[in-house]
């Protein structure tokens, strides 16, 4: 799947780039990180950061972060439970997804309940039909009903659930825990075959969200390792809140941004087999604290613009970026979750992102997902698509022998032309409504949400994903139930 | 009788959310042996509710508020200890722990809470992040404080409030103090389950609730 092609917006200029790079250089070398890691302290001593093992903090000269960032393959991919169904992260390629970790639902209902397994199986199901989402998700994190269960045991059902419901790209990646790294290898070695079929086409990659400011968490670091040592792609994405974890001027929370992402970067490809560079995607999750309230605000025009600035500054380095867009602090999916969304998400798509995480939410921090909200997004993803496919030129389209044909106060209706090219040439939305008032008021005058609602209860009741594998199924449950009994009995 | 002129500019500095200059004044007040009620009252505590109500009414923003709070929390740390045994205990709404549990690292929202709690008038003694179970456990014997705040921003972390406090039930301190959970997963409902005597939806809801465990 190609993707569509983005870039089209550029926020800062190669100079404004280069300030914001040697800025990180100086605060990676002065100020430093701190690691909760002795492993990953150790790497990066080995490597030539000056490490102070007692306070666990790392500075890391100039030289080093050049090295790593040359280092860094320039690109991957990623696929689905089918193979035909991937991801290529690479120069201008925009791909579109759902994301977040919510721990509610928005039901269909209109009711705002805790998620449960039903609907973490249902929202794959709709990512899987939808055709404008290109890599699946459920956008619900941990469960409650599962908050008793071991966090390896929890992450592992997660992992199959995904994989049940969708053969589309589903980010099979993992979080936290080196031992959770090392389940989600164990389960994606069983998808695919072993290791190497892995490296070559992974199904994920490990996540990553430095604490701001310049914290790299022990869970998150060691997962990274695990995904480092296997040459298995990892993401580095800061979620920078301006004026609260991070400088309040979007210039300094790219500085900071940049340099905790960095600092991972720096720290798996030294921990890296030179065989086996393990690819990286560079991310911003960052935004303001809303200063009257005290929540963050990613659906802000200041996380907009973050957002642009840091894909080119990925780009600058060479690396796949990650943006965040279709984020919305409006609590349903109204007029402001349709401003916020579609804001964020046209930068970062614009920017050229090649990887865009999280709509289908509503809420600061896309604590709950709806139902509508993720149709709906849908339908803004698609028109977003249309922008960015452009306009195309050619002889046929320029149309000068078909305008004659017609002639002047004649119409085009008709024309085979006409009928060709509409298909092509015109996206048409599924939740959107553009019949006159009143036609609308005799079908019942719906608005968008009722339409996202009616198309999710549809594609809930009618749509079927591929089935897994019958053997695939028995062999992922089998080391489900592996996992269980080693995280009961130890 | 009207107000001495360092009582006015500590109220100043406070509200300039000027911590070196609150602390300095602070201690000139002390040497002029300057009534203790009358200074924290009218220099930081009184200064400090405008502050809060103008931040309330979207007048001021969260900076702002968490400045001056610090700018009352230097003056108060400097007051405070001066007030001898038989005066009358003035000061402080009560007396708060507050941290984030074991294995999670998250602190803004921790901190915004305890910004507020302190400009509302709460001394708030804040542990950190990461903050093992046994530590808690000492600071409430040790500390004896009214409430006990506990934050977590993971789901996986979450399950730690509730060690926590089946920690203080088994130190038969559970009963001593008053314990109240936040975080962005938590809930009512949560809170209800594990036994925590109050939960804080957000900062200001939070601020909300401690006053309601103290009954004031």
């Amino acid at each position: 799947m190609f993707g569509i092609k983005g870039g089209q917006i550029k926020v800062l200029s190669r100079d404004e780039l280069r300030d914001i790079h040697y800025a990180t250089l100086e605060v990676l070398y002065q100020t430093g990180v701190i690691i909760h890691s002795s492993d990953a302290l150790k790497v990066l001593e080995d490597a030539g950061a000056e490490v102070d093992f007692k306070n666990q903090r790392a500075r890391i000269p100039p030289h080093l972060v050049e090295e790593a960032l040359k280092k860094t393959p320039r690109c991957f991919r990623i696929r689905g439970r089918n193979p035909k169904k991937y991801c290529k992260f690479e120069g201008d390629r925009v791909y579109f997804s759902i994301a977040g970790n919510a721990t509610h639902v928005l039901d269909l209902d209109g009711k705002r309940r805790p998620a449960k397994i039903e609907d973490y199986e249902n929202f794959i199901k709709l990512s899987d039909a939808l055709e404008n989402i290109d890599v699946s998700g459920a956008g619900i994190g941990p469960l409650y009903e599962q908050i008793n269960l071991p966090e390896a045991v929890q992450a592992a059902w997660r992992y199959y659930w995904s994989i049940k419901n969708t053969d589309k790209p589903a980010k099979l990646g993992v979080g936290r825990h080196k031992q959770i790294a090392l389940d989600n290898l164990r389960m994606s070695c069983a998808v695919v075959g072993d290791l190497k079929r892995l490296r070559r086409t992974p199904l994920g990659w490990c996540h990553v969200n430095p604490t701001s400011p310049l914290i790299l968490s022990k869970e998150l670091i060691e997962a990274a390792l695990v995904f480092a040592r296997n040459g298995l792609p990892i993401h580095f994405g800061s979620e920078v809140l301006a004026s609260a974890t991070g400088p309040a001027t979007l210039a300094g929370v790219l500085v900071q941004q940049n340099a905790e992402n960095i600092s991972g970067i720096v720290v798996v490809q030294m921990a890296a087999d030179p065989k086996h560079r393990p690819p990286i995607l560079y991310g911003c999750v960052s935004g303001i604290l809303d200063q009257r309230t005290g929540i963050p605000a990613l659906g802000s025009p200041e996380a907009a613009l973050l957002n642009a600035a840091s894909v080119q500054l990925a780009k600058y380095y060479g690396l796949p970026s990650r943006a965040t867009g279709g984020y919305t602090e409006s609590k349903i999916p109204d007029i402001q979750a349709g401003y916020e969304s579609m804001m964020t998400l046209m930068m970062a798509a614009m920017a050229g992102a090649n990887f865009i995480y999280a709509s289908g939410g509503i809420e600061p921090g896309v604590a709950t997902i709806s139902y509508e909200k993720y149709v709906l997004d849908n339908d803004m993803i698609g028109m977003i698509k249309r922008i960015m496919k452009g306009i195309e030129i050619t002889d046929e389209t320029l149309a000068v022998d078909v305008i004659d044909e017609i002639g002047p106060g004649k119409h085009f209706l008709a024309h085979k032309h006409t009928r060709k090219w509409i298909r092509k040439e015109f996206y048409f939305p599924s939740t959107l409504d553009r019949k006159n008032y009143d036609r609308w008021i005799r079908e019942g005058a719906k608005e968008a949400r009722t339409l996202a609602k009616e198309r999710a209860i549809k594609i809930l009741r009618e749509h079927e994903p591929e089935p897994l594998d019958k053997d695939l199924e028995k062999e992922l449950l089998n080391i489900i139930k592996d996992i269980e009994k080693r995280e009961k009995g130890g | 009788m009207s107000i001495r002129s360092e009582i006015k500019e500590l109220a100043d500095a406070v509200v300039a959310g000027d911590v070196e200059k609150s602390e300095l004044i602070a201690k000139k007040c002390v040497e002029l042996k300057l009534n203790h009620l009358e200074v924290i009252n009218k220099g930081i505590i009184e200064p400090l509710r405008e502050i809060g109500d103008k931040f309330g009414r979207g007048e001021i923003f969260l900076s702002e508020l968490i400045m001056s709070a610090e700018a009352a929390k230097a003056a108060m740390e400097v007051i405070v200890p001066e007030i001898r045994k038989g005066e009358k205990k003035v000061g402080y709404l009560g007396r708060v722990v507050i941290g984030t549990v074991a294995g999670d690292i998250h602190d803004i929202g921790k901190n915004i809470v305890a910004a507020l709690l302190t400009a509302e008038g709460f001394e708030v003694i804040d542990l950190g992040v990461d903050v093992p179970t046994e530590k808690f456990i000492d600071k409430v014997r040790e500390l004896k404080p009214d409430i006990l705040g506990l934050s977590a921003l993971l789901t996986t972390t979450m399950p730690v409030q509730r060690e926590v406090i089946e920690a203080l039930k088994k130190a038969g301190l559970r009963d001593s103090v008053k314990v109240m959970v936040g975080g962005a997963p938590v809930t009512a409902e949560w809170a209800q389950e594990i036994g925590a005597d109050a939960y804080g939806a957000d900062a200001l809801d939070a601020v909300k609730k401690a006053k309601q465990l103290l009954g004031k």
